[in-house]
């Protein structure tokens, strides 16, 4: 082969890093590289291919950017606000249900469990400041062990959900209940109220999944006991069956997972063919995914036999970078489909 | 505006007309005593910068012994821009060459 069939061939690869909408441009940057190794000798190859991938990368960052500042924002984050509040309220419901027997319920359940049901019924009603309410309402009350508050109160009071192992629910659900805020605030400022019906409708609907819930999980099974060493000097240890250990953590539901990953799943797959019909739609899903790819990937993780350095160190990071661009090319899609 | 050194090169040398984007780098080259070397990925980088704001628009499109070529023509803005960085220059080197002393002591150890 020629040095100049070679020369061509790398610097039509390294104008492949050109976008598709800009490949016009890309040819223009490939034959000018091309003059210019004609006129110095393919030495020059070396510093022409970098900076035509890079011109190519640049370009795609530009496209991108620019769908992505098309997109329709502020539509899709009205959208998310009734689905995202019952998706909130039933995830509560799923860490409440396996100790609905500890009475009182303590501050912080009141806050979780209300902050999400009065989001879910203003996200209905498309009350704007009271889903925000809501939904900040809730966010506080989730963030805040992790803030080292509440953890001296009484011990059923504490929404700390950290399990111990597996998929923290409670910081999982901290970026979603932050994306429900800015939701919230993005429903306009004088919404058309629903008619009654539609209303009623909306209604019904946000509280069906957690409601479905309660039935499916009550009763809930008994409690373990707390099993504890007795030890006395001479004597050999007893075990002793204590109370059910009261701890209200949040176990990491498989089934509240799976229907959680299901529901994803087919939005994404749904938003994503409607998308030139309902651009917001595939917006609001990306949006959500962003919001959940890290927990998404523990998931993943938890129930895939994988090798163990996975679970270590940096990798889950790493890895969340996989549902990131799904959601950025869903997000880009919904750009591209909003201006034709 | 400062403009950055490549692109003061490059639209001056747009001045005598319009050219394409390989005989600009020769050119900006040539014109900087080979200081300012382009390569395509970069040229094309500054060009689209510049006809975003204004200082060069798109001539025409050819293709030649099978090769597409762009090519660039100044604006009015560019003209503008250029001669005013060319002002700021010529006035900044004068703030030196006033001092004939200095820049010969310079010159001496250099």
């Amino acid at each position: 082969m020629s040095r100049r069939r070679v020369t061509d061939a790398l610097t039509a690869l390294a104008a492949r890093s050109f976008p598709r909408s800009r490949r016009a441009d890309g040819r223009v940057v490939r034959d000018c590289a091309r003059e210019a190794i004609d006129a110095s000798g393919p030495r020059v190859l070396a510093r022409e291919g970098p900076a035509l991938v890079g011109a190519g990368l640049r370009a795609r960052a530009g496209v991108a950017a620019t769908e992505l500042s098309q997109a329709p924002w502020r539509d899709a984050l009205a959208a998310l606000t009734l689905p995202l509040a019952a998706a909130m309220l039933t995830l509560w419901t799923f860490g409440f249900v396996p100790r609905y027997d500890h009475w009182p319920l303590g501050v912080g359940w009141v806050l979780l469990l209300g902050g999400s049901l009065v989001a879910v019924i203003a996200a209905a009603l498309r009350w704007r400041w009271l889903t925000a309410i809501g939904a900040a309402v809730t966010f506080v009350t989730a963030a805040s062990p992790y803030a080292g508050l509440g953890g001296g109160v009484v011990r059923a009071d504490t929404p700390s959900f950290f399990y111990g192992y597996g998929v923290d629910l409670g910081a999982a659900s901290l970026l979603p209940t932050l994306l429900l805020v800015a939701a919230a605030l993005s429903l306009p400022r004088s919404a058309a109220r629903p008619i009654r019906l539609v209303a009623g409708a909306r209604l019904a609907l946000g509280l069906l999944p957690a409601t479905v819930a309660v039935l499916g999980l009550l009763p809930a099974p008994e409690r373990e006991p707390t099993y504890m060493h007795l030890y006395r000097p001479g004597h050999e240890p007893t075990v002793i069956a204590g109370s059910a250990d009261p701890w209200p953590w949040i176990a990491p539901s498989r089934t509240f997972l799976v229907i959680f990953g299901i529901a994803l799943a087919a939005a994404m797959i749904v938003t994503w063919t409607r998308a030139r019909i309902h651009p917001a739609a595939a917006l609001a899903s990306g949006l959500v995914l962003v919001s959940v790819a890290y927990p998404l990937v523990w998931v993943s993780i938890q129930y895939v036999p994988v090798p163990y350095w996975v679970y270590n160190g940096p990798h889950p990071w790493l890895l969340a970078i996989l549902p990131l661009l799904l959601a950025v090319t869903l997000m880009r899609r919904a750009g591209r489909m909003q201006h034709g | 505006m400062e403009l950055r050194p490549a692109s003061y090169f490059v639209l001056a040398s747009l001045l005598d007309g319009p050219l394409h984007g390989y005989a600009i780098a020769a050119r900006a080259g040539e014109l900087s005593d080979g200081s300012v070397r382009l390569t395509a990925g970069t040229l094309y980088g500054a060009l689209d910068r510049m006809v975003g704001s204004g200082l060069l628009e798109v001539d025409r499109e050819e293709t030649v012994a099978g090769r597409l070529r762009r090519y660039y023509r100044i604006t009015g803005e560019g003209r503008d821009a250029v001669v005013r960085e060319a002002e700021r220059l010529a006035t900044a080197a004068r703030v030196v060459q006033r001092r004939p002393a200095s820049v010969k002591a310079a010159r001496g150890t250099a």
